[in-house]
């Protein structure tokens, strides 16, 4: 499997990218989920990884992106309607909105909460803003809001490739699979 | 009447007397007295907006001094209201049962220039425990200002009950910083 993508899938460094970060949005979920339910002094851990997580997946999202723009795409299916390439495109679009936005909301309403951000107690990030405690419920808000944004988004973005794969039986998933053999070279 | 304003002459006359060895300095309302803890491997910054400072001191004779620092606990502020909420709980400072804490202090050092040390004792919750606080005073006519910060544990007061001594998310020592403006 090469590095980079080719015109038949994504290589490899676009699909690590692409997994990893799947994976720990679905743990930023667990962990919030554990926040919720947990005693303060478990919370302070429970969410301190939590935004450490969230920073890593800005960086790896970020990397991505600078990835993606860099090097070519695979090639989509064969007589593709137009409409269906719009769509794909503003999906991922807004995905990787969400997955920028999700991190920054965060912090600000860590920082709104005069509650600095360590990353795993490696450095600790600078405040977006001075402690502003009436932002921290908006901010609540808004953070629960994208996470609801981004969970639609994302199970359009699999129905999307299950329907590609199941139904159109065309080699769409498997370019972000590993190690699958293409239907067509 | 005489007798009484001679009284009055006095007792000003001795009030006097004792201000010239260490003088009584009224705190100006732009006095602060902060603290620095570290959260989840960050530094998190706060305040006590409630305090009185009974400051008794001479740079030109600091033995004479004498500092009496009473903080109201509950006005703790570290800009996040749960947060406050939980700091003046039992785990914490338990408000209700010890309101204030305190610091005295009657033995005075210099330290060279305008640096002086107080040796004296801090009383959070039920301890009360010897505390050097390093500080710097520097006098200019009737304004003066004291200012300094030192370093303690949380834990030795018990600031931190239950699982709140583990210091994986919230860190033993804190920073506390003083800078008195002062006017006599």
């Amino acid at each position: 499997m090469q590095l980079g993508n080719t015109r038949t899938g994504y290589g490899l460094v676009a699909q690590s990218l692409h997994w990893i970060v799947a994976g720990l949005v679905v743990y930023q979920f667990v962990l919030a989920q554990r926040a919720e339910a947990a005693s303060l002094f478990q919370q302070l851990g429970i969410l301190g990884r939590h935004k450490s997580i969230g920073l890593t997946i800005f960086a790896l999202a970020a990397l991505r992106l600078a990835w993606n723009l860099a090097s070519s795409r695979p090639d989509p299916p064969e007589h593709e309607p137009r409409y269906r390439l719009i769509l794909a495109r503003a999906t991922h679009a807004v995905l990787y909105a969400l997955i920028f936005l999700l991190p920054v909301s965060g912090w600000i309403m860590s920082a709104a909460a005069n509650t600095p951000v360590s990353y795993f107690g490696w450095f600790t990030l600078p405040n977006p803003v001075s402690p502003r405690q009436e932002w921290v419920e908006p901010l609540q808000a808004v953070h629960g809001a994208l996470f609801a944004t981004l969970t639609a988004i994302v199970i359009i973005h699999s129905a999307a490739a299950l329907y590609h794969h199941f139904v159109l039986k065309d080699d769409v998933l498997r370019h972000m699979l590993p190690g699958l053999r293409r239907r067509k070279s | 009447m005489r007798s009484m304003l001679l009284l009055a002459i006095t007792v000003g006359g001795a009030a006097q007397a004792q201000d010239s060895a260490a003088p009584l300095w009224q705190t100006g309302a732009d006095s602060t007295l902060s603290f620095i803890g570290v959260q989840q491997g960050a530094e998190l910054e706060g305040r006590f907006e409630s305090f009185d400072a009974q400051i008794r001191f001479a740079p030109e004779a600091p033995a004479a001094g004498r500092f009496e620092v009473i903080v109201a606990i509950a006005s703790i502020d570290t800009d996040y209201d749960d947060r406050d909420e939980a700091l003046r709980g039992p785990e914490f400072f338990d408000v209700e049962r010890w309101p204030e804490g305190r610091f005295v202090a009657e033995r005075f050092t210099s330290a060279g220039g305008d640096a002086y040390e107080a040796e004296g004792e801090l009383t959070l919750r039920d301890r009360t425990l010897p505390l050097t606080v390093p500080f710097t005073f520097s006098a200019e006519g009737t304004d003066a200002t004291l200012a300094g910060e030192v370093a303690i544990s949380r834990l030795e007061f018990g600031i931190g009950q239950g699982e709140w001594t583990d210091t994986t998310y919230v860190g033993d020592e804190v920073i506390v910083r003083f800078h008195l403006d002062l006017q006599r």
